[in-house]
């Protein structure tokens, strides 16, 4: 059983795409603590909103405010979150054939968030969609020898909130 | 031919299965795509499979997209148009953003961006490229979601 989870934007529109978001409010809220970084915040409330998506930032702000996810900044004090953090950059960069720049370390607060907890002794799980990621995260956590962070791929939660009873 | 071409190969059963429609259609369809060439048939043991071999087919110089590289991973993702992402996409960036979107799929299918850089690399929000990803999702069979698809490296 987790002690936190990391939830990525990937999840938080999906979500409000299918029209589960109040299903997910209910799931995240009856486990284990949910948590978002910043970044998480700007792409699914405030870049929507600005570009004419009003509604649908509106719905996953008010989750925000539900205290369902709550909204929580990586520290980077630890040294081994930043150097995680900078390998899966470079990693998903060479897969990419792109400078190491045009990925930003922001791009990666969800890793952050999670590494950052599995240190202190959490079991966390970490939801998104990006296969790349996946991929370049599993390589370097095993290099690293870090263990308690969890990948989910969260299609078959969102086909299980969506044939769930309303309620 | 989506469904194959994303799927690498199946067989006519599964074709009818996953795809809900009926085994004369199945049949009928096919018949006419081993014509054309765009796929070809093989025997495993006693099962015959369909196959679409890996392919780039390439649109260039219509009235509304310059150029656009189709193959059997992002296939699904031009098929995409025709969602409520799709076309909500193609109303605010163009076709041929939507058409730049397509070859990038290509590219995360075989692991080899985000949605993040593809946002970027397309100038639009993170939300937008979400959309489309959610839709190429909800149009994707569920087998092919496990499916090994075939991969140019």
């Amino acid at each position: 059983m987790p002690t936190f989870r990391v939830v990525d934007s990937s999840l938080l529109i999906e979500a409000d795409h299918r029209r589960v978001l109040r299903a997910l409010e209910k799931y995240l809220r009856s486990g284990p603590p949910a948590i978002a970084p910043p970044r998480v915040y700007e792409e699914t409330v405030t870049e929507p909103r600005s570009i004419g998506f009003g509604a649908s930032a509106a719905r996953i702000e008010k989750l925000f405010k539900s205290g369902a996810v709550a909204i929580k900044p990586p520290d980077y004090t630890d040294s081994l979150v930043s150097t995680i953090v900078d390998r899966v950059r470079v990693c998903i960069a060479d897969r990419a054939g792109k400078p190491e720049h045009a990925v930003e370390r922001a791009d990666l607060q969800i890793v952050a968030l999670a590494i950052e907890n599995a240190r202190k002794g959490n079991q966390v799980e970490i939801m998104f969609r990006d296969s790349a990621l996946k991929v370049c995260l599993e390589r370097v956590l095993r290099g690293q020898g870090v263990s308690g962070v969890s990948i989910i791929d969260f299609r078959s939660l969102i086909r299980q909130l969506k044939h769930e009873p309303k309620g | 031919m989506a469904y194959v071409a994303a799927k690498g190969k199946a067989t006519p059963e599964e074709i009818q299965k996953d795809l809900g429609i009926p085994r004369s259609t199945v049949y009928k369809l096919l018949t006419e795509f081993f014509q054309t060439g765009l796929v070809t048939k093989e025997k495993a043991g006693k099962v015959e499979l369909v196959r679409v071999p890996d392919f780039v087919f390439r649109i260039e110089n219509t009235a509304n997209i310059v150029d656009c590289k189709l193959t059997p991973r992002n296939i699904l993702a031009f098929d995409a148009a025709h969602t409520p992402a799709g076309r909500m996409f193609i109303g605010r960036r163009g076709l041929q953003a939507f058409a730049k979107f397509v070859e990038l799929y290509d590219v995360y299918k075989r692991d080899r961006t985000t949605a993040q850089l593809m946002a970027r690399e397309l100038g639009v929000t993170r939300y937008e490229v979400e959309l489309l990803l959610s839709d190429i999702d909800s149009i994707t069979p569920r087998s092919l979601e496990l499916a090994n698809l075939p991969s140019r490296r």
